[in-house]
């Protein structure tokens, strides 16, 4: 069973992709912005995380700076946001965002990016 | 209670002995008094009607949002040629015969079409339509009044639903405006082979926020080829309709429009030939240049910036000393300006006109050159 770390202030979209995750049986635990994620990813290991850009006092993209500069962290990170701006997507892929989904999404490319994710840490740690 | 009505008759008795100026301040305090305390009044009630309203909704939100996630999105997420099947007994649970239950249902619906793309919006649509969710707006489109008839299209909208397609059809020409124009969005956003019927036939101009939100939903629109624009760029028609057409013509790169375009060049409203001349610089049109050199000088200024800018957009390289002549001789410093973009912008045609320029301007003409060449600075 895989963890996933979900950063979303939104608790209708929390609840949608609670749901869609857990019926690819991941376990999912929630924060609702920056300073909750931090303190998650500093107790826990996680193989994914799934953030919005848009948080309440972190936003998407301090969380992570932050996780890839302070933590070292080298789990996926999903950006899930509605922010279509190009440089802001480029901006984030740059500091170590590894995947982009725009919102509204689609729930199984959303399930299947997470998969592939996964997959692909997996790989890489072996 | 007698000395309460005592009290009363006295101070109706003596108030008449009041000098005038006390009489007057007597009427106003009660007046601000009496209007604060019903102003308080009001606004007790109003919340503790919303709370009300809040608290008898919240266990319809719940039941709603777990039906939605259980039959709709979970279902949705998975083998993709299974189709979802809509339960809907499960839904007929709800007390949708209410209205502030249906109203509440709806509203989470088009929350939900709102938040998700592939199947589920149209499952949403359907489950909307089964559940008959939509009579009351197709009979709101008829009333008489604006409010009702504004949401109703608004409702429909959200849930990409067509109905009473003549009576809406005839909503586009409406004398009132909101109506109007939200039918005008609705009708582009949701008829299924017409939906740009109503600009052969609009009379009134269409506003500029009504031409954004119109070109927004004809630029999201995946689900049916698009028209020739070129049909409607023509003198008979309203002057916004052809702009908006023009704009439209060159973001869906339509070459057949260019020849509709040329012949609007002899309009004599100044805007709507710049707008024409912009747009023929994004369609890179190659005809239009020998044209648009020829007519530059009888035009007005803002005709003449969007001249130099299709030149460079355009960039065939036939009138790169055109555009030399006007970034040496012209006084206007826009113009200047303009001029030197559009040279900078025919990149390997003009390298060697631009290193000579570069020796030959002085002052201000050169400074501006040295300004295009920067590609960090856009304007």
């Amino acid at each position: 069973m895989y963890s996933i770390l979900l950063v979303e202030d939104d608790e209708f979209v929390c609840k949608a992709i609670e749901i869609i995750l857990r019926k690819q049986d991941y376990i999912i635990s929630i924060a609702k912005n920056g300073q909750d994620a931090m303190q998650y990813l500093q107790k826990s290991k996680f193989d994914l995380v799934i953030t919005d850009l848009m948080l309440p006092y972190a936003n998407g993209m301090e969380l992570v700076s932050k996780m890839r500069n302070e933590l070292h962290l080298d789990v996926p990170i999903l950006v899930l946001s509605a922010v279509t701006h190009e440089k802001t997507i480029t901006e984030g892929f740059d500091i170590g965002v590894d995947d982009y989904l725009k919102k509204p999404f689609n729930p199984s490319e959303l399930a299947s990016r997470v998969k592939r994710l996964i997959q692909q840490k997996e790989k890489n740690t072996i | 209670m007698t000395s309460f009505r005592q009290w009363l008759e006295d101070l109706i008795y003596y108030f008449a002995y009041f000098p005038l100026v006390i009489q007057i301040a007597i009427i106003v305090s009660v007046l601000a008094v009496a209007g604060t305390a019903l102003a308080y009044i009001y606004m007790i009630f109003f919340r503790w009607q919303k709370e009300r309203r809040a608290k008898k909704e919240i266990p319809l939100r719940e039941k709603g949002n777990e039906l939605l996630l259980e039959h709709i999105i979970y279902k949705s997420v998975g083998d993709p040629d299974t189709p979802v099947a809509l339960p809907l007994e499960a839904f007929k649970s709800l007390p949708l015969d209410q209205k502030w239950a249906a109203d509440v249902f709806k509203s989470q619906l088009l929350e939900y079409r709102q938040n998700f793309t592939g199947d589920i919006p149209l499952l949403l649509r359907q489950l909307y339509l089964d559940l008959g969710l939509h009579r009351e707006a197709a009979a709101a489109l008829k009333s008489g009044r604006r409010k009702k008839v504004i949401s109703a299209l608004v409702e429909l909208s959200g849930m990409g639903v067509l109905l009473e397609t003549a009576h809406v059809l005839s909503l586009t020409q409406s004398r009132d405006q909101y109506i109007r124009e939200m039918a005008r969005c609705y009708w582009v956003q949701c008829s299924p082979d017409a939906p740009f019927e109503f600009f052969s036939h609009v009379k009134e101009p269409l506003l500029a926020w009504e031409q954004f939100e119109l070109f927004r939903i004809i630029s999201l629109r995946k689900d049916i080829p698009m028209p020739s624009f070129a049909q409607w760029i023509e003198p008979q028609y309203h002057p916004t309709v052809i702009s908006l057409c023009l704009k439209l013509a060159a973001y869906f790169q339509q070459p057949e429009a260019i020849p509709a375009m040329i012949k609007m060049l002899d309009t004599p409203d100044e805007q709507l030939r710049a707008l024409t001349i912009n747009n023929l610089g994004k369609l890179m049109a190659l005809e239009a240049e020998p044209i648009l050199v020829k007519m530059y000088p009888q035009q007005p200024d803002n005709c003449k910036l969007e001249i130099l800018k299709a030149l460079g957009r355009i960039g065939s390289g036939d009138f790169i000393s055109f555009l030399q002549q006007e970034l040496e001789h012209t006084e206007d410093f826009l113009l200047m300006k303009h001029a030197a973009h559009s040279i900078v912008a025919h990149k390997a045609l003009a390298s060697n006109l631009v290193a000579r320029l570069q020796h030959s301007l002085t002052g201000t003409r050169q400074q501006v050159l040295q300004h295009s060449l920067n590609p960090l600075i856009k304007y």
